[in-house]
This record gives structure tokens, C-alpha cells and sequence, in this order.
């Protein structure tokens, strides 16, 4: 047996690797900068964990989402790998400086993107020495990803600063233009490119137009009645969540739970573990759901309203099948739905007719003491949403107007101006001519697999199922029984408690 | 259950608050002048019953008491109607509101749950030998604390199993079988997952507010027992340790408090700390309600307290700005407020039910 592979059996338990993960981790432990693009489930994470293990420094992971840090972090404690911590803005302050100081007791950190503007972070990490630095979630360094994070595009300057270790950018999604801008944000050309192909060949897909939200639960309810499957249903607003998951509950003899960022934190975790613990057969969520969780036996991805781009859209259905069984994508449109992700787009970009005024105020601000007011001020004086600010800040920043909080320069500048307008049309443009792509391919009437995969990748392979409905695929005729019910212990306190602490009831 | 709360403190606030400050009093707002509203309308027992409350459900509530007629509002007050004080005198509804100590708990009762529920999903799933399993729990310090937990007890995990059994079983044989049933539902552990707020209200066909406030006056009778009696409930007590009722007063009153304490002046105190004026006199205030043996003379004259004291209760009110000009703005806001708050000790044992028309 080979090393590696022992090493895999050894620590991760796993006899062999999946498609995809033994080139990266040999090119990283080869110290060569790699873009690994992998489809979400095909084991992404092990790509770093496993040479983080391995090599003699430290590694780090620069991941946005906090939740999937921390869910990533207790899932390697429970496999018994101890030595990883995550830095990130939750954390506890005392908890942060207790770790800082304590860098090299770890393998594996894990720490959100603004930690590292962080000097003592910084400083802490350059004297512990770090191998490896991944860069999870990679697509959000690029202003053509769709989930564009400003802090992203200030990695290069961390990874010089600590001494150029070997880099490896990881994403489930990136176009041929967004690996581009990847390479070129991270000032890196000649990085080293594997591209797995993201197509899912157990997935069959379909859609079906409808005249309205309510036809939508009608035809949500029949196939739900006649295939009994773990479930999941993506909705783009908490209210619909929350609704359609009370109504199926009275239609439906289910198990049925609704999932959203405005839930308690600690109802967020009982409604996840219920799931991947076969208690409930149906998630009504929102796009919050699913980061980290690896509930293999999902069957069935529901679209009730559709995402704003094709990214997430292969995302979401990814989460489908992880076991490698047939499954189904079923995606409702109504005719207005576009409004809903219309209106998104434009919370997210500033008007153009109002940029005039915004740098006004930022001039008025300069005349005053020469320092922005705190953000949460800013959103309020401007009445904008915070990714609109986020956007100028930004682009002030470039432009060398402000640094951080500080206005350096007179901003009510016409070449800015002009620059900014210019920017705002251009970021619209793109977001919309990504809706677009979501929306045609709902219209789509050639091969659904084909088109929603083309961008992507040069070939899709033939599915293992039926492929879609333009296809040989009818939703109508699926009839899919797979129950899996952890049941609980029902009755009254008295039973339940014993239950839960493993005994026969007292009295 | 919500609803009854919500019509005592109607009743006892007498129009002299908004319903803010009832929203305040029940999600715990820590501000002086919400505990002393908690204190002065003795509604001590509902302060902080349920931090996560909205702002929308609290006016949901009104709008229904509204239509069944038991109150009349209007934009900011609310007032018991004749028909909301008879249903509020029926002997069922005050034992109904009976066993919240929230003044005493609210800041206890968040890290016990915690600490409770990740505690028992982790030993009944260690003691079924069931060893790997994601913590329903996130907060790295309740962690920590299962941890040391675990650890001194690991050799001996059976029996600790056993003891914390018989324990609950105790403590929520002294509860409502309803209110049992729903703090064994939102237990995890043996390979049972817990249930949500909403579908316990789901299940027992209650609002999901009133989930949180049977759950919560759950733990303030656990609370309370259990101190009574540390001896008799090891596990329980090992579960409140260092939670103790931390004092009331906030850290940042408690550094104005000692300043005061050693003669230095208000403006001292501002231009010592770099805060407002009026910062420090909240913490003036907030340190008088808290500590009963704080002079106030140095800001408030003997004389003084005596004409406020007695001008607030010829009002019958103890609203500042009837008070204020009561008294022709002979003293200042913060010196109303600071004579109330250091009267409240000596006036407060006028009963619950004496007090109120």
C-alpha cells in the first residue's frame, strides 16, 4: 500500500480516494500552486485536510461561511483529528487571543476572510509558518462569481506576506471566465489548473410551468403523495418557507420542517440533525440550509422559487444523490417569479443616478474630519443596503480615495464618477445576463442536462438515469418509496426522558 | 400564557409606561430604567422571561386582547378594561403566573440550558457507547465547560448518568406535566434529536412564545429548587456552578460606582471615563437600585428625597414628568430618578395586590 492511501485508511478511515482528490493532494504536497474545481461532494475538504496532516507547517483555510468552518472543524474533532481551530468574528474575544497565541498547537486553521486584515492573525501565522494556504469557496474572489466578497481580493497580498506558501484554491462552481479571474486576483498565472467535471450523472431533471404559487403546492403535494423520499425545497424567502411547510404539514402525513437564517441558533442545529437523522422526510429552506450538511440519501431537490444564477442552481441540486443513487431535480416556475431575484439584483447595486450625491456626502465627510462614520451610520444617512455600500466602498478603496475609514482624497472626482457609473452598468449587466441564463434555461426546450452543463464543461457524460424532461424523464411517473424513520419515543414525559437516557421507566 | 403576562404588566404600569417598556421588561432589556420599572411596579418576576420575543408578536398579543376586549389602546399606551381586570382577578390565571423569577434567573437560565442540553446529549450518547455525534450546542465556552464535565466524570459515567436522571425526574416531577413534557422534548441524545420551538407549539397547539415561557419558568423552578436543596441534586448543582446570580449591576456601573464611592463628582467621573454625562448617571441610577446601603445625599439632600418621595405619592404615579413639574423643575431628571430608585428598597414591601386599585 502506498502512503498516501495509508495515510487516507489511517486518519479518515476511507480504503481509496474519490474521483478527482489524489492528483490535488499530490500537486499541493508537490508544493505547486493549484485551481482544484470539484462538484460539492465529491470530497472537496480532503484535498487540504489530508496534506494539512502531512506536512510540517501549518495549513490554513480561508473560507466565507462561517457555519461550514465551524461544522467542518467539530466534524474533524469527532473523527478524532484535534488539532484544528477556527479564527472568525463569533468567535469569543478571549477564546481569539487564547488561540492566536497558540498557533503552532495546530495542524489545520480554519479563519474567515476579514480575520486576516487582523495584524496579530497575520503576525501569529508568519511566525508559526504556514505550508499551505487553501482558499475555499475560491469563486468569491472573482467580481464574476456570485458570491463576490470584497475581502477575497486582499489574499494575495496575505499569502505574500507570508512568504509565498504553496497555494490551492478550491470551488464546486466556476466558469471558464471566473477560473480566469481567479488565477489573475491571486496573482498567480501559471497556477495549475484541475477541472473535474461537475455534471451529475444520477440526477434527472425537470421543470414545470405553472400559473401560480398555489398550482405550485398542488403540484408539490401530488408527487410528494405518491413518492416517499427524503426531500428538500428551496424557496427564496423565509415567509414562503415557513408557509408552504405548514401547509404540506396539513396536506401531507409527513414529517416536515422549515429551515431559515432567522431561526435561533440552537433550532437551526435540531432541524439539521433531525434531517440527516431520518426523524423528518421534508426541509422547506431557504439557501442557508445545506452548507455542511452530508446527508447522503437526499432524492429529491425541489425548486419552489428558482436561484439567481446557474451556479447555484448546480449547487443546490448537488446536494442530491451524494450516495450515488437515482435522483430528481424538480424545478416550479410561475410566470412572475423573475420578479423576486429582479429585485434582489437591485438591492445589490447602488443606482447610478443617486452615486452623484453618495460622494457628496463623502466629500462633506472629508471637509468635517477627514473619517468615514461607521458603516451601520452610513447605510442608515444613505439609505442604502449594505452590499450597495460595501460596492462603493470598494471601489473607492481602489481607486485610492479612502483607506479603510480614512478619506485620503477630494472623492467628487468626474473621471470617478464616471468610472463608478460605468462599474454599477457593467456589474448590472452581469448579473442580469446571469438571471437570464437561469431563466432560459427554464425555457430551455433542448436537452436540460446538456445546456445547464455547457458553460462549464466542454463534454456532459451520459447519465445513469433517465436524463430530463426534454428528454426521456417524466416527473409525473416517478413513484419512489425509500423510508428511513428514526422513530422517537413517544407517550408522556416520564417515557421520553427515560428513553433518552437509555433506561426502563421508573414507575 | 404570554397574553396573561402581558395583561399584569398592563395592570400594574397603570398607563404610566408605553407598551416599550413592557416589551423592555420582558425580553430583559438591561437599562437602569427598566429595572426599575421592574422593581417600582413589582413585576420583577416576568424581567427577561423571553429575550428572543419580537417586536411584532408583543403587538400580535395587544391586538387580540384588544379584540376580546380586554384592553383599549392607543398608538403607545395600553389600559385594562373592566372585562380585562375580572378575567386577571379569577384565582386559576394568578396561579398560572406564578414560579417565574426572572430578575433573580434571566441571565442564568440561557448558559444553563446550554450547558443542559449539550451535557445530556453528550453522556447518554457516550454512555450507549454511541461516540460519534455532532454537538447541538455551538458555543465554544458551554463546550468547554462539557468537557471538564466529562472528563471528571468519565470513569464514573454511569453513575453521573443515573444521578442527573433522577434528578430531572425530581425537578420536573414539581412542574406541570405540560411543562415537563416540553423540556424532555427538547432533549437530544441517545440517537433521539430534540424539537424546535415551533414544532413543539405545533404539537401541543400553544404559541410558540408560550413554548419559551414554560420552558423558561422550567428552568427558574429548577433553578430554584435546586439551590434550595444543593445537597440532595449534585449533578444540578454541578450545572449552575459559576452562574451563581451574578450581581445586576453592569461593568461599566460598577467602575462609575467606585469612583463615586471615593467623592469624585459627576463631572470628575465624565471626564475621567470619556462618557456622557448622562451615561454616568445611569449608572448612578442603576447602582442605587441595585445596592441597597448606596448614599445618595452627595446629589440628592435629605430634604430633597423627602418632597420627591412625597410628591410621587400624593401623584400616585411614578411617572418623571409629572413629578418634574410637580415640584416646579425645582430638582432635575436624573435627581427623580435617582431618589425613586434608592426608595425602592424601603418602599418596596407594599404587597403585589395592596398597591395595585
Amino acid at each position: 500500500m502506498d502512503r498516501l492511501i495509508e495515510e487516507l485508511k489511517n486518519n479518515f478511515g476511507y480504503d481509496h480516494f474519490r474521483d478527482g482528490q489524489r492528483t490535488i493532494i499530490e500537486d499541493v504536497m508537490n508544493g505547486r500552486d493549484t485551481l482544484g474545481i470539484l462538484p460539492t461532494g465529491t470530497g472537496k475538504s480532503l484535498c487540504y485536510q489530508l496534506p494539512a496532516h502531512l506536512l510540517k507547517g501549518v495549513t490554513v483555510v480561508v473560507s466565507p461561511l462561517i457555519s461550514l468552518m465551524v461544522d467542518q472543524v467539530k466534524q474533524l474533532k469527532a473523527q478524532g483529528i484535534k488539532a484544528v481551530t477556527a479564527i472568525n468574528s463569533f468567535m469569543d474575544r478571549n477564546e481569539r487571543i487564547r488561540v492566536t497565541k497558540n498557533l503552532d498547537r495546530y495542524k489545520l486553521i480554519y479563519v474567515s476572510p476579514e480575520m486576516l486584515q487582523n495584524d496579530d492573525i497575520v503576525d501569529g501565522l508568519k511566525r508559526t509558518g504556514v505550508d499551505l494556504f487553501v482558499i475555499d469557496e475560491a469563486h468569491c474572489i472573482s467580481q464574476w462569481g456570485h458570491e463576490f466578497r470584497t475581502d477575497y481580493l486582499k489574499l494575495h497580498l496575505v499569502i505574500e506576506e507570508l512568504g509565498d506558501p504553496t497555494v490551492l484554491a478550491l470551488s464546486a462552481t466556476a466558469t471558464p471566465e471566473v477560473q480566469d479571474d481567479i488565477l489573475e486576483k491571486l496573482n498567480k498565472p501559471d497556477m495549475n489548473k484541475r477541472i473535474h467535471p461537475m455534471d451529475k450523472t444520477n440526477i434527472s431533471f425537470a421543470v414545470k410551468h405553472v400559473t401560480t404559487p398555489e398550482s405550485k403546492l398542488i403540484e408539490i403535494t401530488q408527487l410528494l403523495e405518491r413518492t416517499h423520499v427524503p426531500t428538500m425545497i428551496y424557496f427564496s424567502s423565509r415567509q414562503w418557507a415557513e408557509r408552504v411547510a405548514t401547509e404540506l404539514q396539513t396536506k401531507l402525513n409527513k414529517r416536515i420542517a422549515f429551515y431559515h437564517g432567522g431561526m435561533e441558533q440552537t433550532d437551526r442545529m435540531l432541524v439539521q440533525q433531525q434531517f440527516m437523522n431520518d426523524q423528518l422526510d421534508i426541509i422547506c429552506c431557504t439557501s442557508a440550509f445545506g452548507m455542511g450538511v452530508d446527508k447522503k440519501n437526499i432524492r429529491l431537490i425541489i425548486h419552489f422559487h428558482f436561484p439567481p444564477q446557474l451556479e447555484s442552481f448546480i449547487q443546490e441540486i448537488g446536494r442530491a444523490g451524494r450516495d450515488g443513487a437515482a435522483s430528481a431535480s424538480l424545478l416550479l416556475y410561475a410566470p412572475k417569479d423573475h420578479y423576486l431575484p429582479q429585485m434582489l439584483i437591485e438591492s445589490e447595486l447602488p443606482d447610478v443616478n443617486r452615486l452623484p450625491g453618495i460622494l457628496n456626502y463623502v466629500e462633506r465627510k472629508r471637509g468635517q474630519n477627514g473619517v468615514l462614520p461607521l458603516d451601520e451610520v452610513i447605510i442608515g444617512d444613505l439609505e442604502l443596503s449594505e452590499s450597495q455600500w460595501n460596492f462603493i466602498h470598494f471601489q473607492m478603496e481602489q481607486a485610492g480615495m479612502v483607506d479603510n475609514r480614512h478619506i485620503m482624497k477630494p472623492t467628487e472626482d468626474p473621471d470617478f464618477l464616471q468610472k463608478l457609473t460605468m462599474l454599477v452598468q457593467e456589474r448590472w449587466t452581469y448579473k442580469q445576463n446571469k438571471l437570464n441564463e437561469m431563466v432560459h434555461w427554464i425555457h430551455e426546450t433542448g436537452c436540460r442536462r446538456v445546456s445547464l452543463y455547457q458553460s462549464f464543461q466542454d463534454n456532459t457524460r451520459l447519465p445513469e438515469v433517465p436524463c430530463c424532461d426534454a428528454c426521456e424523464f417524466d416527473i409525473d411517473e416517478i413513484e419512489w418509496q425509500e423510508v428511513n424513520r428514526t422513530e422517537i419515543a413517544g407517550g408522556t414525559w416520564e417515557e421520553r426522558l427515560a428513553s433518552i437516557f437509555g433506561r426502563g421507566v421508573a414507575r | 400564557m404570554l397574553q396573561e403576562i402581558v395583561l399584569i404588566c398592563i395592570k400594574h404600569m397603570k398607563e404610566e409606561r408605553t407598551v416599550s417598556g413592557i416589551y423592555h421588561l420582558l425580553t430583559g432589556k438591561r437599562s437602569s430604567q427598566t429595572m426599575q420599572d421592574a422593581k417600582a411596579y413589582q413585576l420583577s418576576s416576568f424581567f427577561g422571561v423571553h429575550k428572543s420575543l419580537e417586536r411584532h408578536e408583543l403587538t400580535e398579543v395587544l391586538q387580540s386582547l384588544e379584540e376580546k376586549e380586554m384592553i383599549v389602546t392607543d398608538e403607545l399606551y395600553a389600559r385594562l378594561t373592566k372585562k380585562g381586570a375580572l378575567y386577571l382577578k379569577q384565582r386559576d390565571i394568578q396561579n398560572q403566573l406564578s414560579g417565574f423569577r426572572g430578575l433573580d434567573y434571566h441571565q442564568v437560565t440561557p448558559v444553563l440550558t446550554k450547558r443542559l442540553l449539550l451535557l445530556i446529549q453528550t453522556v447518554t450518547n457516550l454512555n450507549g457507547k454511541k461516540n460519534s455525534f455532532v454537538p447541538i450546542i455551538d458555543d465554544a465556552g458551554v463546550q468547554a465547560w462539557v468537557r471538564g464535565v466529562y472528563s471528571s466524570k468519565r470513569h464514573q459515567l454511569e453513575s453521573f448518568v443515573a444521578t442527573l436522571y433522577e434528578e430531572l425526574n425530581t425537578v420536573l416531577e414539581a412542574c406541570s406535566k405540560r411543562e415537563a413534557y416540553l423540556f424532555v422534548c427538547r432533549l437530544t441524545g441517545n440517537g433521539q434529536v430534540g424539537s424546535t420551538y415551533d414544532q413543539l407549539a405545533d404539537e401541543c397547539h400553544i404559541k410558540k412564545w408560550d413554548v419559551h415561557l414554560h420552558l423558561e419558568r422550567v428552568m427558574h423552578q429548577m433553578i430554584h429548587i435546586v439551590k434550595a436543596d444543593p445537597s440532595s441534586f449534585s449533578a444540578l448543582s454541578l450545572c449552575l456552578e459559576g452562574l451563581g446570580s451574578s450581581s445586576l449591576i453592569t461593568e461599566s456601573a460598577k467602575r462609575t460606582y467606585y469612583y463615586v464611592e471615593r467623592g469624585w463628582t459627576i463631572e470628575e467621573i465624565v471626564q475621567k471615563r470619556r462618557l456622557k454625562e448622562s451615561t454616568i448617571q445611569d449608572h448612578i441610577v442603576e447602582a442605587a437600585l441595585v445596592l441597597p446601603d448606596f448614599r445618595i445625599e452627595s446629589f440628592v439632600s435629605l430634604e430633597g428625597q423627602s418632597l420627591i418621595v412625597t410628591m410621587a405619592r400624593s401623584l400616585q404615579t411614578k411617572r418623571l414628568k409629572e413629578i418634574y413639574l410637580g415640584l416646579k423643575e425645582e430638582f432635575s431628571y436624573f435627581q427623580i430618578r435617582l431618589t425613586l430608585a434608592h426608595h425602592q428598597h424601603h418602599s418596596r414591601e407594599e404587597s403585589l395586590h395592596g398597591s395595585v386599585n
